[in-house]
């Protein structure tokens, strides 16, 4: 026999959810027409005010949705950007899918690992297709894409993200042309 | 030959994605006239007569699927499926990125044949540029009046939202994309019933792919038969395709259905890189069966096409393998990402994913015997058609094509590993 009950869904109060994530999910819960559809955008809320997906903050988006904690610890942990543990404040996501392995994605995964040992702030991952194999090998860095990368800007992506500047500004997937446009 | 570009039309202009921008070239002209003087039939009658097929891998005719949906008075959806998540698939990205009111246009336009007073576009989540362009158009066209309640004095209400997901491939199948939506963890469903019948909170549900979707204009506006001159009798129109790999310019080209896939390869995006050759490629995507360069680079690029030479178009992405790349480790490659996104629901995709990659791992270290090979076919013939998805047959199409058709290459892998044992 478990010593106790399962949680249930935790009253507003018992919870000390600050009004701006309230109000965030609330908000959202105004605008599906039934109020389980926004787990997941409740925890993407709940992951940018704390950096990750804490106990504490799915306990008070559980009390705003009427959930129980389990049901939303249970949809977190099946997503791969939902966090259930800390991580650093900045994300490093390497593709090391099939178009980007034939271009060098293993050796830039490499190459980010190594430019950021010691530094605790960036998770560096190696991912599954980001959905850019025309600018192989590349990285999503922060959410935004760059490629296609050198195993040598890895080290220089690094710096500039650890200093606050802007990464890599000629690597930005948003400022290339259509590939038929690009000699034309 | 050249892209024809229909989708892409204009997408040199950075303007394009702004609600001015679009009406500059003509945007929401469509939806403007759909919505003042057309009923539902009509607008059913144009996507069935264009025979439009789905662009998110299955092909299937986007009329016929919107026609299933009941008539009457309830609340029905429609759901454009924008987790685009298919190693070799970045079209989707492109068409949202450079375009999204074509998409928002589309999706009002397709939510009247629908029936469907709400709307929702599931982007994945690690598209966040994207979605950030999306929320931005979204909030343009609530401004203007394209979405909202009473839309341009028609009486028609539709509610838009933009869902990010949270990073799993699952999502991008239609019922796990459903789950996902309603809040849960993104399993399938049994099937049937289908969507169309029982879809997103239980009522009846259309679901289609962006590049489907940005198709929906320009039909309403110019007419099935219009659409029907572009591309091949059972694939009309044309496609946004994916080429990446080994080629020199990688990216999304827009053709005419049924061009020779060599120019796709060769003359659009360059081909192989300096010194290599080609060796196979994957034409619909990482679950497509890989052809072989002499299988394949003669073949008219379409639905037909692919099918007959016994693998398909799926999402109409071409991943090209020279001659330096090992297909026992594509194959490897491929199948990691299967196991990786497996949701585990099926017994044979959840366990066949797993065995296989051992199995395979173990090709490539040279651990294996030619018996293995034999065993890895097997599994996969197991996990075809045994489960609530398509996600574990998603492996085993092109892993057994690669284990049949380069078997000297998977032997070759296994050789070598005995022969270092046993000087060892």
């Amino acid at each position: 026999m478990p010593d106790r009950a399962p949680e249930g869904v935790p009253e507003l109060h018992e919870v000390d959810c600050p009004l701006e994530l309230r109000e965030q999910i609330e908000t959202l819960m105004g605008r599906y027409p039934d109020r389980h559809s926004v787990s997941i955008p409740a925890l993407w809320a709940v992951q940018r005010l704390y950096g990750w997906c804490t106990p504490a903050g799915i306990r008070q988006a559980a009390a705003v949705m009427r959930v129980t904690p389990a049901y939303l610890e249970s949809v977190a942990s099946f997503y791969d950007l939902l966090h259930t543990e800390p991580v650093g404040s900045h994300k490093v996501a390497v593709c090391t899918n099939i178009s980007c392995w034939m271009r060098g994605g293993d050796e830039l995964l490499d190459a980010f690992r190594a430019a950021t040992a010691g530094a605790d702030d960036v998770l560096v991952t190696g991912f599954e297709c980001l959905g850019a194999c025309d600018i192989a090998p590349m990285a999503s860095i922060d959410e935004r894409y760059f490629g296609p990368l050198e195993a040598s800007d890895a080290a220089a992506a690094i710096e500039q993200l650890l200093a606050g500047g802007e990464v890599l500004p000629e690597k930005a997937l948003e400022t290339r042309p259509l590939a038929g446009d690009a000699n034309a | 030959m050249p892209e024809t570009r229909l989708l892409l039309q204009h997408c040199e202009d950075p303007e394009l994605r702004t609600l001015a921008g679009y009406k500059r070239h003509g945007g929401y002209a469509t939806q403007e006239k759909a919505y003042r003087e057309l009923e539902a039939d009509e607008i059913l009658k144009e996507l069935e007569d264009s025979g439009l097929r789905g662009r998110g891998g299955a092909g299937f005719s986007m009329g016929k699927k919107a026609s299933f949906l009941p008539r009457g008075e309830m609340a029905k959806y429609l759901c454009c499926n924008a987790d685009e998540s298919e190693p070799g698939a970045f079209k989707d990205r492109e068409l949202m990125q450079r375009n999204p009111h074509q998409l928002i246009e589309g999706i009002a336009i397709a939510a009247i044949a629908a029936g469907a007073g709400h709307a929702f576009i599931f982007i994945r989540g690690e598209y966040d540029s994207q979605a950030d362009i999306l929320d931005a158009a979204v909030a343009e066209a609530y401004e203007a009046g394209y979405l909202g309640k009473d839309i341009l004095g028609s009486r028609r209400d539709l509610e838009l939202i933009v869902h990010r997901g949270a990073g799993a491939y699952i999502c991008g199948e239609e019922t796990a994309l459903l789950d996902a939506l309603e809040g849960k963890r993104g399993n399938p469903r049994l099937k049937p019933p289908f969507p169309a019948v029982q879809g997103l909170y239980g009522g009846p549900t259309l679901i289609n792919n962006v590049e489907t979707l940005s198709n929906v204009p320009r039909i309403v506006a110019h007419g099935a038969e219009w659409f029907r001159g572009f591309g091949t009798e059972q694939s009309p129109g044309t496609k946004v395709v994916s080429v990446s790999g080994g080629v020199r310019r990688p990216g999304n080209y827009e053709v005419e259905l049924g061009i020779p896939t060599r120019e796709l390869i060769y003359d659009l995006a360059g081909g192989p890189l300096e010194g290599r050759e080609l060796k196979a490629f994957y034409p619909g995507g990482s679950s497509s069966p890989v052809l072989t360069a002499e299988e394949g680079l003669d073949l008219p690029y379409s639905f037909e096409a692919m099918a007959e030479a016994g693998s398909m178009l799926g999402s109409g992405s071409i991943i090209v393998a020279d001659d330096s790349v090992s297909i026992p480790h594509m194959a490897l490659r491929t199948a990691r990402f299967y196991h990786h996104e497996s949701c585990g629901k099926c017994t044979p995709c959840r366990e066949g994913t797993n065995w296989t990659v051992k199995m395979l791992e173990r090709v490539v270290r040279g651990e294996a015997t030619p018996m293995d090979l034999d065993i890895i076919s097997s599994v996969q013939e197991n996990i075809m058609g045994h489960c609530l998805c398509v996600l574990g047959d998603s492996m085993a199409m092109p892993v057994s094509a690669m284990v049949r058709k380069f078997r000297d290459e998977f032997e070759a892998a296994i050789e070598a590993g005995q022969a270092e044992a046993v000087a060892a």
